[in-house]
């Protein structure tokens, strides 16, 4: 769906990103990086906003610079919405409805807006905004749509609404390509990960792979926590949680032999792959 | 019925710029604003100088209203969408660059000369009142002159700020260093110079027609340098936007 192969931006003498990596066509795949690592520069060009210096890059094989016809099959996602503040949300979706031949009124239903529809873009909640900028990416039927940080300015439970969508359309064959810091909420949608620090990819794959190490972080939550690290003979106390690197099964035989009770036990998550790969 | 999407867009890009009561108020007040036509030109004794003064920017609250509408939708619409980034709405259509710029282009500057062209022309013929093609001409190119600055500034520096401080200095500037320049070259009759100058401030030189001179040469070359000159920044205006990374 989207393929960088040395795809290099610089401003002025600086390079900001020298980028390779693909996106499958029917994933969901998390572009994953600290700040200023990236992120949004990979994302404009993929959205025709950057040129790119150098390198190749397709969007469903498309170069996506001054190119409306890609505008047909993709949609972009901010963490606002890019559209003149005094338009109220009407005016909007109504507008997108007509360049696309599409009406709106159901997908505005859907996303119950009909309270909202005479309220100007610049009045709208954060919450309200990115649900307002999703239905009018949604009014294409867009065959990839593109995120960056959506869910940035999003209360936890906007951020759930959202990626319960993400999982819906994802069921209906969307594709999606997503930068989020909020990796906790990420993984729990995306089939794949691409990790970007400091302008160079340095994982790209399934979760699955990402995740998957031979010795892992885990986080125990136990009975008797003491008893617990004198049995493994490493871990330390993190709040009221052991951590320990090692492997699952191993580490909960020797508490279960030893008769420590697991309360809770957390496997590493996104956010240990992201320190990895992100140098921290 | 259901239109192109070209013109779904324009029409956007249209409504962003004269939401009412723009044009309720716009419309009634250029065509009135001609009043000043007949005044001058009852003064004059029904001279051609009467005409001139009556065209001269500022001087007519016709043109400067027309040249302030322009000013308003390139600085503060076009000028805001790229510095907050509401123009990737636009850029984000399957609509070329090159169209968007056009409707933005008609949109912010010729939309409002139409306005002052069909009020003034319609004002002058109740009144009765022959304007010279040339007097009209004179005005239609200085207005792209000026408004080409003024979008060529736009998509080079962005912020409707700086923008503004830089349109008032640069046309401010050669209106009127030119008009003072023209002044003086005038009374010292150094005609060569004059056409130097002609660009900067041709009204100087259509008062010194009125008055009797022979200035109808420096006038056209003073037209055709300014008419270059606009159609040059409307070509890179349009080489920028085609390239405006946002």
């Amino acid at each position: 769906m989207i393929i960088a192969e040395g795809l290099t931006k610089s401003f002025g003498d600086k390079e900001v990103i020298n980028v390779t990596f693909r996106v499958e066509r029917g994933s969901i795949t998390g572009f994953i990086g600290p700040n200023g690592a990236g992120k949004t520069t990979t994302i404009k060009i993929i959205a025709g906003l950057l040129r790119k210096t150098r390198g190749k890059v397709e969007v469903m094989g498309m170069d996506p610079w001054n190119n409306p016809r890609i505008y047909e099959r993709m949609s972009v996602i901010f963490t606002t919405i890019y559209h003149p503040q005094e338009v109220r949300v009407i005016e909007y979706l109504k507008d997108m409805g007509k360049i696309y031949g599409k009406d709106p009124r159901d997908l505005i239903e859907e996303y119950k807006l009909w309270p909202h529809l005479n309220k100007k873009l610049s009045q709208l909640s954060s919450g309200l905004a990115q649900r307002v900028q999703l239905v009018a990416a949604l009014i294409k039927e867009p065959e990839l749509i593109v995120a960056d940080e959506p869910t940035a300015n999003l209360d936890p439970q906007a951020r759930l609404e959202f990626y319960e969508t993400v999982k819906r359309l994802h069921a209906k064959g969307v594709t999606f390509f997503i930068s989020s810091h909020i990796l906790s909420e990420l993984e729990k949608v995306v089939t794949h990960v691409i990790f970007i620090n400091q302008g160079k990819i340095t994982f790209e794959g399934r979760l699955n792979e990402a995740l998957n190490e031979d010795e892992e972080v885990i986080y125990l939550l136990v009975d008797n926590p003491e008893k617990a690290i004198k049995v493994l003979g490493k871990g330390e106390m993190e709040g009221g949680y052991i951590k320990v690197r090692g492997k699952v099964r191993e580490v909960v035989d020797k508490l279960d032999d030893a008769g420590v009770t697991i309360i809770n036990l957390r496997r590493s998550s996104l956010d240990e792959v992201f320190k990895k790969f992100s140098s921290v | 019925m259901r239109y192109s999407r070209s013109f779904q867009v324009f029409r956007m890009i249209f409504r962003e710029r004269y939401r009412e009561p723009t044009l309720e108020l716009v419309l009634p007040t250029m065509l009135v604003a001609n009043i000043f036509l007949n005044a001058y030109y009852e003064r004059s004794g029904f001279q051609l100088l009467g005409i001139v003064l009556a065209f001269v920017p500022i001087i007519s609250v016709s043109e400067t209203l027309a040249f302030a509408i322009g000013f308003r939708n390139i600085v503060y619409v076009t000028g805001d969408h790229i510095y907050k980034g509401g123009i990737i709405s636009f850029i984000t259509t399957p609509i070329s660059r090159s169209k968007i710029f056009l409707y933005i282009y008609i949109s912010d500057v010729i939309i409002p000369l139409i306005f002052w062209l069909l009020t003034t022309l319609a004002y002058a013929t109740m009144a009765g009142i022959s304007i010279p093609p040339l007097v009209l001409l004179t005005f239609i190119v200085g207005y792209f002159f000026s408004e080409n600055i003024i979008f060529t500034l736009t998509l080079t520096l962005r912020s409707p700020g700086i923008i503004t401080l830089a349109s008032l200095f640069v046309i401010g500037g050669i209106f009127i260093f030119g008009g003072i320049g023209l002044y003086y070259l005038l009374l010292k009759r150094s005609i060569e110079e004059l056409y130097l100058l002609s660009f900067m401030n041709p009204y100087l030189l259509w008062i010194g027609q009125a008055e009797g001179g022979k200035f109808m040469p420096i006038i056209i070359s003073g037209i055709t340098a300014d008419a270059l000159i606009a159609i040059a920044l409307f070509v890179s205006s349009f080489m920028i936007f085609r390239r405006l990374e946002l």
